[in-house]
């Protein structure tokens, strides 16, 4: 029995900007359906009404006073960059169609 | 009804409209928010999404948001959550956007707008907070993009209708209206050259009588009124040629991925109500009530903040609110063309307090209207007008003694209009007074200079 | 080859005595890291001149009488997930390979407010994913006990760093373990404090941890780390108690409960389960009160844990796409082909394996059945918690099921590893603290004891431990000089 298809773990792999070989594929879909598998126990819990738990402690989010504080200098954010043209970071181009998919 | 913006098909829009805060810093990092500086110079490790890097939300932002919901009329929920919207972009460094989409902090208010039939309630489905992503300038020789962060994590509120805009006008009366809000707020500048406002618009179409709504296209990212008419307009056309066609309009929908984050502010809501500024109808019912105004002026005084404020200032000072809002509808409105400035800018340098004393200098007949007017630019610049009246000699002269010499002056160089003036030509007496005025330097009192020519060139 | 490093007590007092000179631990923490440190795989990086200059000024503050406190001079690894400023910040993936942080993770700024040298960042499981540290894309480290066998992880090297004896205390993180399991796999004392009570600042992972020989010295790093950071939201504004002026050997007013659930015979090495019922024996005749106690939804933890940890690594780990600094690929020519590429190429397996999981469980669809149903449990898990501490004071459970496995065992089966957790992942789902105690050897190898405490129960953890450790020896043994 399978959860989860080779054809379904290459279109995540898509959307998380991953690409895989076949093998690569195959492996992740039998390492995903084991796991899914597992997971599938907590199923068998009667959750009806239970609020979930986004964060451990519940506290108000703190806010912060809208006073700037120093940036970085514009060559320590550029520092690490992998390439930049004056202090912008530079990607190769969007292509067509390409958008927030 | 107004007359259908499409013969075959009623045009259904809502708007989605993003509005950039006036606040000094990002939502979630202390960077200071700064226009059109160099790229990547307002950057820390929070909105440069570094390895580790945490965002803490900015008080001000979340202040400035409830005064935009109370003012709208809207409901403001005790928790709300801010969650990841989730995509790859290069100006979006942490593959999500920090958003409200899912549970909003307030829902269901309106905005009243001006329509041919009278006043009509846009309702607002929800505000909701979240940061801006930063600026891809892509190069035109099909080089690279350019990625500058300096935006990126900017405050913005996104304030969205219900499909209840049924024209490109009514959308345009709708985004005036929210503009001129959000100005007397204080809560942005609303700004389109600098971006600080951008729609998406929903349009669909469907045939007169309908009950279904169309399937909808959205327009993203428009940033100028013209461009969001012009785009209505060409979609309304698109859509329409589509469905004459027998073809369907396809939808495009975006993937959410939350993850949840709750705040409390119930105590805020209360405070920013207190702090909520007075808006433009109740303003308007308020001027005409109490200063006794002409609808006209009183739509003017109103519409924008700052000039309702100079007026108001003004008129506390000089008393006679009437007077205030003439000079300030003629004169000073005319100085402040002159030199493409208006009430706001930070370069007026002018008082209430200034325009009020030269209001009352005018009162008391110490400055004749005319030179005061002639003032006027210096006092709009700071200059004070008794100071200035005092230094160059123009008060108004009243005194007959000197009156009566400076018109026997005019009259006995201009004896042969006195004689075509005592022929009946009643019309050069102008002339003559325009002398007078001109030799006192306009500072004579002109009904007792008109009094004193009239007695002697009968005489 | 250098003799190893002493406790953090042993190494206070040389210093205090003028016996040594922090100038001369640090040198031989750095020569150590050489020799043991290279053999069993500890290090990424070694600051050598950096940690001796910052040791030059701690023996001059020494000598001018004006020492910051008990780490001041104190050579200590931080994990390879801290930022510090200038340092290569790598999180041992290839996808951070050349990034060099440009500021400083709020616990690194409290080890320099209190003197200590960080000498080197140590290994760990790529991304802090893993339990084993064989996830680590520059290679795995080595169990000092046996270097066949695995340290634990993710926080391996911090682990072994402490139990080889290269410095008294490191720092790591813990997300489902990472620094218990390691811990008691090493034989060495691993505490994770309270979610929030340490800044996450700068940390890339969900908790922050640290490693000594004894709760004595944990107490005093742990000291240096906490307290409130308004720059992490969920950073906690309570004042840090004096944590060392607790450990008054005093056990008598404590009840400890033993879970039902976490004594059961299956799937638990036998020798482990004794060593664990001997430890708890110890404290109670110390005069400690024993009961049972049951935390009933136990068996749904791993399965709750690993959906919430790889939904939201799915989210985290989408910042890392070669635009703005690590790992980018040669030669792309399109945009989604450089996030593509610069991705696969960067990342791990393990890393690959939980950002599909995460993808696919937040997707439209499976997000209801998967997260939040999740997220729901984590609500019956904590709540199993509150039940348990009005009932006791802390809970006393073996720290892992069995003693350290051997490299390359677990490796195939992704989801037998996650097994290894089962007993740590219950605590970062509650956000409770807990901390492993060497309590002895089961088959040669250390076996932990841990306890576990009610939100901001530090300090009664470091206390029962102290306690325990006063009436033991174990964790005086150290590893054989030649056994790795």
């Amino acid at each position: 029995m399978s959860r989860i298809s080779r054809e379904e773990v290459a279109r995540i792999a898509q959307l998380a900007r991953l690409s895989l070989s076949e093998d690569e594929a195959d492996a992740m879909a039998a390492d995903l359906d084991t796991i899914l598998g597992y997971v599938q126990k907590l199923q068998a819990l009667d959750t009806e009404g239970v609020e979930p738990t986004a964060h451990v402690l519940p506290m108000a989010t703190p806010f912060r006073a809208d006073e700037p504080r120093p940036s970085l200098p514009p060559e320590a954010a550029l520092r690490n960059a992998p390439e930049s043209q004056g202090s912008a970071f530079v990607v190769p181009p969007v292509m067509d169609g390409e958008d927030e998919g | 009804m107004s007359a259908p913006s499409h013969p075959d098909y009623e045009v259904v829009i809502g708007l989605e409209t993003h509005v950039h805060m006036k606040t000094r810093t990002k939502l979630f990092c202390a960077c200071e928010l700064v226009y059109g500086d160099e790229p990547n110079h307002h950057t820390c490790p929070t909105c440069l999404a570094l390895p580790g890097a945490l965002p803490v939300l900015n008080e001000q932002a979340v202040d400035f948001a409830l005064r935009a919901a109370l003012a709208t009329h809207c409901t403001v929920h005790p928790h709300s959550i801010f969650a990841r919207k989730n995509y790859f972009y290069p100006d979006l460094p942490k593959g999500y956007q920090i958003s409200q989409f899912e549970e909003p902090y307030c829902t269901g208010g309106f905005v009243e707008i001006e329509t041919e039939d009278g006043p009509k309630k846009i309702r607002l489905t929800r505000i909701h907070m979240e940061e801006d992503a930063g600026k891809s300038v892509h190069d035109e020789g099909g080089g690279g993009s350019r990625v500058d962060l300096n935006r990126s994590g900017t405050p913005l509120m996104e304030i969205v209708t219900e499909p209840d805009l049924r024209s490109a006008d009514e959308a345009e009366a709708y985004l005036k209206k929210l503009q001129s809000i959000l100005r007397y707020l204080d809560v942005s500048e609303v700004d389109l050259e600098h971006g600080h406002f951008r729609c998406d618009v929903n349009v669909s179409l469907r045939r007169h009588g309908a009950e279904e709504y169309g399937t909808r296209a959205e327009l993203k990212n428009l940033n100028s009124f013209k461009f969001i008419m012009e785009a209505i307009a060409a979609e309304i056309e698109r859509q329409a040629d589509v469905l004459d066609s027998g073809g369907t309009v396809q939808q495009c929908t975006l993937r959410y991925h939350p993850k949840t984050r709750t705040t409390s502010i119930m105590r805020r809501i209360e405070r920013a109500r207190a702090a909520l500024p007075e808006l433009p109808e109740a303003k308007r019912e308020r001027f005409a009530a109490e200063y006794g105004l002409g609808e006209r002026d009183v739509a003017t005084l109103t519409a924008a903040r700052p000039l309702a404020d100079f007026f108001e200032a003004a008129t506390r000072e000089h008393g006679d609110g009437k007077a205030v809002s003439k000079w300030l509808l003629r004169d000073v409105t005319r100085v402040l063309n002159d030199r493409d400035l208006e009430f706001g800018d930070a370069r007026v340098k002018f008082e209430p307090a200034a325009l009020a004393k030269l209001i009352g200098l005018v009162d008391a007949g110490k400055l004749t209207a005319s030179v005061a007017g002639d003032l006027l630019p210096e006092v709009v610049d700071g200059a004070d007008p008794a100071t200035l009246m005092a230094e160059r000699g123009l008060e108004a002269v009243s005194d007959t003694g000197v009156l009566e010499e400076a018109v026997a002056a005019v009259l006995a160089e201009n004896a042969a209009m006195v004689e075509r003036i005592r022929g009946g030509e009643d019309k050069l007496l102008n002339a003559l007074m325009g002398q007078v005025m001109k030799r006192t330097k306009g500072k004579a009192d002109p009904g007792a200079v008109r009094e004193i020519l009239a007695r002697k060139v009968t005489e | 080859m250098v003799e190893p490093l002493g406790t953090l007590s042993e190494l206070r007092a040389e210093l205090d005595d003028g016996g040594a000179t922090s100038r001369g631990l640090v040198e031989r923490a750095l020569e150590r890291a050489g020799e043991v440190g290279e053999r069993l795989g500890v290090f990424r990086h070694l600051r050598g001149e950096a940690a001796l200059a910052e040791a030059d000024a701690a023996d001059a503050r020494r000598a001018a009488g004006e020492t910051r406190g008990p780490l001041d001079g104190i050579p200590v690894v931080v994990k390879d997930n801290f930022s510090q400023q200038g340092e290569p910040t790598g999180c041992a993936s290839k996808i951070l390979e050349g990034y060099v942080s440009p500021y400083d993770a709020g616990a690194v700024e409290g080890l320099g407010r209190a003197g200590a040298i960080i000498v080197g960042r140590t290994n760990m499981d790529e991304f802090a994913m893993g339990s084993s540290n064989e996830n680590s894309a520059y290679g795995p480290v080595r169990n000092p006990w046996d270097g066949e066998r695995v340290p634990g992880g993710s926080s391996g090297g911090s682990a072994v760093a402490v139990a080889a004896g290269i410095v008294p205390v490191a720092f790591g993180s813990d997300t489902g373990g990472s620094i218990r399991q390691p811990a008691s796999h090493c034989g060495v004392v691993g505490m994770k404090p309270t979610y929030g009570r340490v800044s996450r600042y700068g940390l890339v992972a969900f908790a922050s941890s640290l490693d000594a020989h004894s709760a004595a010295d944990a107490a005093v790093a742990l000291a240096a780390v906490a307290g409130h950071d308004p720059r992490d939201s969920t950073s906690l504004p309570e004042p840090v108690p004096d944590y060392a002026a607790g450990l008054d050997g005093d056990v008598s007013g404590l009840t400890i409960g033993l879970p039902r659930e976490y004594f059961v015979e299956e799937g638990v090495d036998p020798d482990v389960l004794a060593r664990v019922r001997e430890g708890v024996e110890v404290l109670q005749a110390a005069g400690a009160k024993v009961r049972e106690v049951t935390l009933p939804h136990t068996e749904y933890a791993i399965a709750a844990y690993y959906l919430i940890a790889t939904a939201e690594a799915s989210s985290n780990l989408a910042r890392f796409d070669g635009v703005r600094y690590g790992h980018r690929a040669e030669g792309a020519t399109q945009l989604r082909e450089l996030y593509e590429r610069s991705r696969s190429e960067g990342f791990g397996a393990e890393v690959k394996r939980r950002i599909l999981l995460g993808t696919y469980v937040l997707s439209s669809g499976y997000y209801d059945a998967y997260y939040k149903k999740a997220l729901q449990v984590r609500t019956l898990l904590r709540r199993d918690f509150e039940a348990a501490f009005r009932e006791c004071d802390v809970l006393a459970t073996p720290t892992t099921p069995a003693p350290a496995f051997k490299l390359g065992e677990n490796t195939r089966d992704p989801l037998r590893m996650y097994m290894a957790d089962v007993y740590t992942v219950a605590a970062p789902i509650a956000g409770i603290p807990g901390i492993s105690v060497p309590c002895g050897f089961a088959h040669g190898l250390p076996v932990g004891l841990q306890l576990l405490g009610p939100p901001l129960g530090e300090g009664t953890l470091l206390r029962a431990a102290d306690a325990y450790q006063r009436e033991t020896q174990h964790h005086e043994a150290r590893p054989p000089e030649g056994g790795a």
